[in-house]
């Protein structure tokens, strides 16, 4: 179990041996068989199963004894068969019927020479004489007897892949890692045996190992491209609701007016940018002006939205949404065909230009590592060996996932944080580096790709470098818990307003319902100037400190005095009669936005939701810090007032709009250390960390303490993707026989290794629904030979027929590497290659806490069920993710599962 | 196929009409460019962005627009933040040093004006490309498939089919080996459709995904 921990630690099975080694161990348990070389398995099991009452098992066996496919745990009393813990009971055994001690013996010593051999590729080698060494031997492959095929599953390109499509997933499905992972590493060592075959497989094993980081580059550049493509097209089309630039159209009002600075709040004096009146001949300012301008932002709003409403449904209806719920989901391992491909790509950059100039109150952050990770599933198709392989593509998605936030933000440590702490689920330290390596590069793509000038890449730069005093910590407290409070709300008004979309007839009108919301965004947002404006402008005033002699923004309307006492000068200020007119402005703003921003998320556009709460908390920030701010100039002489620095004015608010911005995004996503370092790299201010943290830990508190899910977890929840936090404990007493499929009465689905008929398997995989079924021995002797999983049974059996002359449907399909001796009949259809030998298994005794455990840390996808050895269940995902709703007293039956 | 070539037909000439206006643009601009103050910018349209003009690139902005050069509140002396000689020492009337400039904040910016051009003229492409499919997908393509399916009424399961059947006078190795291109390009669209299908189900109809 320690061998692939989820997090944080080095991938302890860099080399193939040791892990070989371990998963040897492993599989030896799961199969019964002891470890000891000394006993022979024969006499040892006797003895053990004589031991054993039976009694716990008779409970169990209720079930009738039913021929073919589905057998029960019927009384299996048969102490003779019992004892036959070796599966061999087909009568062409005699040939390998040789001494138990042989067999451990070969087990034990001969393993490495015999990998040698096999990874030299020639497995027609004289079968009869193979068959005799490897029988039952697990070696080193989990996937059955390298020599009987398991070459197949090395992914390399010289190698015959001769079932296309064995090791893909359905839609819908849930991957296995350690499969994934041990396929992976099988390919590995191929290549590292290649490689002194020759100078072109040297070089090919040096390019395969260098995949992983030329990806990663890759990436990075792809993802800083997109970004810099949003960033500019998203601009420009904001302003197009304001007006053009006739000179040159391409030109945003900024970029227009350039070499004049220009306030957000008038045009001033640039005479090259000219808004919809003016083009039409009207004076700027005046009463029908502002009607024509009012109504131009309104169609133009309108425009945008329809047109990135219907360009996702039409094309690419994954694009909608912020889409990191689905990211985390399918980095914790979950198939969605399609949601990171190249339709989704385009249509989300696009529709992301276009709903954030619509003037919605969304973001285009969370969509950003939408779009960095489908850049990740396209490139990782450039290399085999991450994109025939789920669990390692999975590793180059977290990189670009942390590629996305790093070029939102333009935090690219922050990015890294962010994907280690919010979305992803397995995360190596080698995947750490990648994500660095990655976000640097997309910081760096963007950096040079942006042609703005010096501070873009910074988003809301503070210039202010003032310190804090410790009096201050109450308010940046104060400011967390509200945040932590505003966030909680938010977090249930959106999903109950999600909840209502998803079931009643609201759902059915998307196209419409994105209208009718930037209508009214539109209609209300344009009278109030601080509405109207961009909210990363808006933010960025908020954040900013007032200097003297700005005069356009009216947050910045303060009467500037000089007190001089004693020796010492400083200066004072008041706020003037625009402060207070603005305060009543910004706090309908905040209202307006938090009841839009409900309504928005989860609307059917691409939108995120990181640059509204930001702009919620700045705005809460702003106002604590001017009524702070009043405080300290009331009342001058308070004792916490007096701090070390008195020669200026001490409070500045711009700070509790960074402070409180940060309270309100980590209420909203709970997240605390990837939150504070992408607030101080957002606004280059590393000297305010300990407030940010303070804010970050109060909101977090006060979040979970209110309700335990952020919003990414709850419409995880409210979708029912199959998603098992590995953050959250699993505190019940039940037991894995509680969970396990079947319940009792029920009928266990196995598939025996060597008596059913080619018919009888495509009866049962036509009858039953199972992804996957145990192999035993025998009806009667359900001791576990391994697993096979219903997607690889379907594609060999297809091939099998389509390929190997002479199989029908009643020849016998084959899970042992016995040839049976009798010729009668069609030939079997062998199927080792294809069987897992290596299942996970646990007993029915096992707490579901340990079964849960192993679940969340090794990734598996089932585990079986034993008692006393023998089979008695499957306990599935999709039972684990159920039962631990049932236990939290949730509706079971909304996982979302194939 | 009929509907097939329509749709490249109009395919092609929307991608003719975006030439078109993108190179009207470019053509008319350093003629309206010349009596604007952006026109040293760029008014050559292949400037070299990244450091244009020096007079025009390192001009340096400052971004307050009054500055009081000293604490006695006369805001008379400096007006205008004048970058170039801000770092001098200055020395008032008395010979006494007066503060460098203590309000005034000076940058640095340049920008790449062509990138500008380049990436908005591509993001209209791209838009304009995307709504005229989607217009076309949305009014053509079913009247088209409609006749289409009136003509071939055996034409179910495209999958068996790898060509249609074709007429047997007309052995022409060429028209065959197009109308193969054009049955694949018919094929992944077929399939891509069936997925986007798919994907509206999940989404729209039955809200499993995405709420």
């Amino acid at each position: 179990m320690e061998k692939f921990p989820l997090k944080g630690s080095r991938e302890a099975a860099a080399e193939g041996n040791s892990y070989i080694t371990a998963y040897q161990t492993v599989m030896k348990k799961s199969n019964g068989h002891t470890t000891g070389g000394s006993g022979s398995g024969g006499g040892d099991a006797d003895g053990n199963y004589h031991d054993h009452p039976l009694a716990p098992l008779s409970k169990l066996n209720a079930g009738p004894h039913i021929a073919a496919a589905t057998t029960s745990l019927s009384a299996a009393t048969d102490d003779e068969d019992m004892i036959d813990i070796t599966p061999r009971s087909s009568p062409g055994d005699i040939i390998g019927g040789s001494t138990s001690s042989g067999y451990h013996k070969h087990h034990n010593n001969a393993g490495e020479s015999d990998t040698e051999r096999e990874f030299g590729g020639n497995h027609h080698h004289n079968q009869r004489t193979m068959h005799h060494q490897h029988q039952h031997v697990p070696t080193h492959s989990a996937f059955g007897d390298p020599m009987d095929g398991g070459l197949s599953f090395y992914g390399s390109s010289d190698v015959q892949d001769d079932i296309p499509g064995i090791g893909q997933y359905e839609d819908f499905h849930t991957i296995d890692w350690q499969r994934d992972i041990a396929r992976d590493r099988m390919r590995h060592r191929y290549i590292v045996k290649k490689r002194q075959d020759s100078v072109w497989d040297l070089i090919k094993g040096a390019v395969d190992a260098g995949s992983g980081w030329l990806c990663v580059l890759l990436v990075g550049i792809a993802a800083g491209c997109v970004a810099g493509m949003v960033d500019i097209g998203a601009s420009w089309m904001s302003d197009l609701k304001h007006g053009i630039c006739p000179p040159a159209f391409w030109f945003n009002r900024e970029q227009c007016c350039y070499p004049t600075k220009q306030s957000v709040f008038e045009e001033g004096n640039c005479s090259t940018w000219k808004t919809w009146p003016e083009i039409f001949g009207l004076s700027r300012d005046g009463t029908g002006p502002y009607i024509i301008s009012y109504i131009w932002y309104i169609l133009w709003a309108l425009l945008f939205a329809s047109l990135s409403a219907s360009l996702v449904r039409m094309f690419a209806p994954y694009a909608c949404g912020s889409g990191i719920p689905e990211i985390k989901t399918i980095l914790s391992g979950f198939i969605i065909r399609g949601y990171l491909g190249k339709w989704t790509l385009l249509i989300k950059s696009v529709g992301l230009m276009l709903s954030v100039s619509a003037g919605l109150t969304l973001g285009k952050e969370g969509p950003m590592v939408h779009i960095a990770s489908c850049i990740g599933n396209i490139f990782s198709h450039l290399f085999p060996k991450y994109g025939r392989n789920e669990a390692k593509k999975r590793e180059i998605l977290s990189a670009a996932a942390a590629a996305g936030v790093s070029v939102a933000f333009g935090a690219p440590i922050g990015g890294v944080l962010f994907s280690l702490e919010e979305v992803s689920y397995y995360f190596p330290l080698k995947t750490l580096w990648r994500s660095f390596f990655c976000a640097l590069i997309a910081a760096f793509v963007l950096r040079s790709l942006t042609p703005f000038g010096n501070e873009h890449s910074v988003l809301f730069f503070v210039e202010y470098n003032k310190p804090w005093i410790f009096f201050e910590l109450i308010p940046f407290v104060f400011l967390g818990i509200m945040g932590g409070a505003i966030g909680t709300f938010f977090i249930k008004a959106n999903l109950w307003w999600c909840r209502y979309r998803k079931f009643s007839k609201l759902g059915q009108y998307p196209v419409l319902e994105v209208l009718c919301v930037t209508l009214i965004t539109a209609i209300i947002c344009y009278p109030n100037p601080f509405t109207r404006m961009n909210m990363n402008e808006l933010i960025f005033l908020l954040v900013s400190k007032c200097s003297p002699g700005d005069v356009t923004n009216p947050l910045c309307d303060y009467k500037r005095m000089n007190i001089t006492t004693g020796t010492s000068v400083f200066e004072v200020t008041e706020p003037g009669p625009g402060v207070y007119r603005s305060i009543w402005l910004l706090m309908l703003a905040f209202v307006l936005k938090l009841a839009l921003t409900i309504f928005t998320f989860g609307m059917k556009v691409p939108a995120g939701l990181f640059i509204p709460s930001l702009l919620l908390g700045a705005i809460m920030g702003r106002i604590v810090g001017i009524g702070v701010e009043q405080m300290a100039y009331s009342y001058p002489n308070f004792w916490f007032f007096t701090g070390e620095c008195t020669d200026s004015n001490l409070i500045t608010p711009g700070l509790y709009a960074v402070v409180g911005a940060a309270a309100v995004l980590g209420g909203v996503t709970r997240m605390t250390v990837s939150l504070v370092v992408i607030m101080f790299e957002l606004t280059g201010g590393v000297r305010y960390i300990v407030p940010l943290m303070a804010a970050a830990m109060a909101s977090k508190w006060v979040g979970d303490a209110l309700d335990r899910q952020g919003i990414y977890d709850a419409h995880i929840a409210l979708n029912g993707y199959p998603f098992l936090d590995s953050k959250e404990e699993f505190a019940h007493t039940t037991l894995a026989a509680d969970v396990m499929q079947p319940k009792r009465n029920e009928t266990l689905n196995v598939i025996t290794q060597d008596s059913m008929t080619v018919e009888d398997v495509e009866n049962l995989l036509k009858e039953t629904e199972h992804n996957g079924y145990p192999v035993v021995v025998s009806r009667e002797n359900q001791y576990l030979v391994g697993f096979v999983l219903r997607r690889d049974l379907n594609l060999a059996i297809g091939n099998g027929k389509r390929l190997i002359e002479g199989i029908s449907s009643t020849s016998i399909v084959l899970f042992s590497s016995v040839t049976p001796t009798q010729t009668l009949g069609p030939p079997p259809l062998k199927l080792k290659k294809i069987l897992d030998m290596a299942p996970i298994t646990v007993t029915d005794q096992t707490p579901m806490e340990t079964v849960v455990d192993m679940f969340r840390k090794l990734g598996l996808r089932q585990t079986l069920v034993t008692h006393n050895g023998r089979l008695l269940g499957v306990i599935t995902k999709k039972d684990v993710l159920r039962h631990v709703k049932q236990m939290d007293n949730e509706d079971p039956n909304t996982v979302l599962f194939n | 196929m009929a509907h097939k070539r329509l749709f490249i037909y109009a395919a092609l000439l929307a991608i003719c009409y975006l030439i078109g206006v993108t190179w009207a643009e470019t053509a008319t601009q350093p003629l309206v460019h010349s009596n604007t103050s952006i026109s040293e910018a760029n008014a050559p349209a292949d400037a070299k962005a990244v450091t244009p003009a020096p007079s025009f690139a390192s001009k340096v902005i400052g971004s307050t627009t009054a500055t009081t050069a000293t604490k006695n509140g006369t805001a008379a002396a400096t007006p205008e933040c004048e970058c170039a000689g801000a770092l001098l020492p200055r020395v008032d009337g008395n010979g006494k040093e007066l503060p460098i400039c203590p309000e005034c904040k000076c940058s640095h910016v340049a920008r790449n004006t062509t990138l500008i051009k380049v990436v908005v003229i591509i993001v209209i492409w791209i838009i304009s490309i995307l709504v005229i499919y989607m217009l076309f997908l949305m009014c053509l393509d079913p009247l088209l498939n409609k006749r289409v399916k009136a003509n071939y009424q055996e034409h179910t399961n495209e999958d068996d089919e790898p060509s249609p059947p074709m007429p047997s006078g007309s052995n022409n190795q060429e028209l065959s080996a197009r109308a193969n291109v054009l049955n694949r390009v018919g094929h992944q669209q077929d399939k891509w459709k069936r997925q986007v299908r798919e994907q509206r189900r999940h989404i729209y109809d039955r809200h499993t995904m995405l709420n």
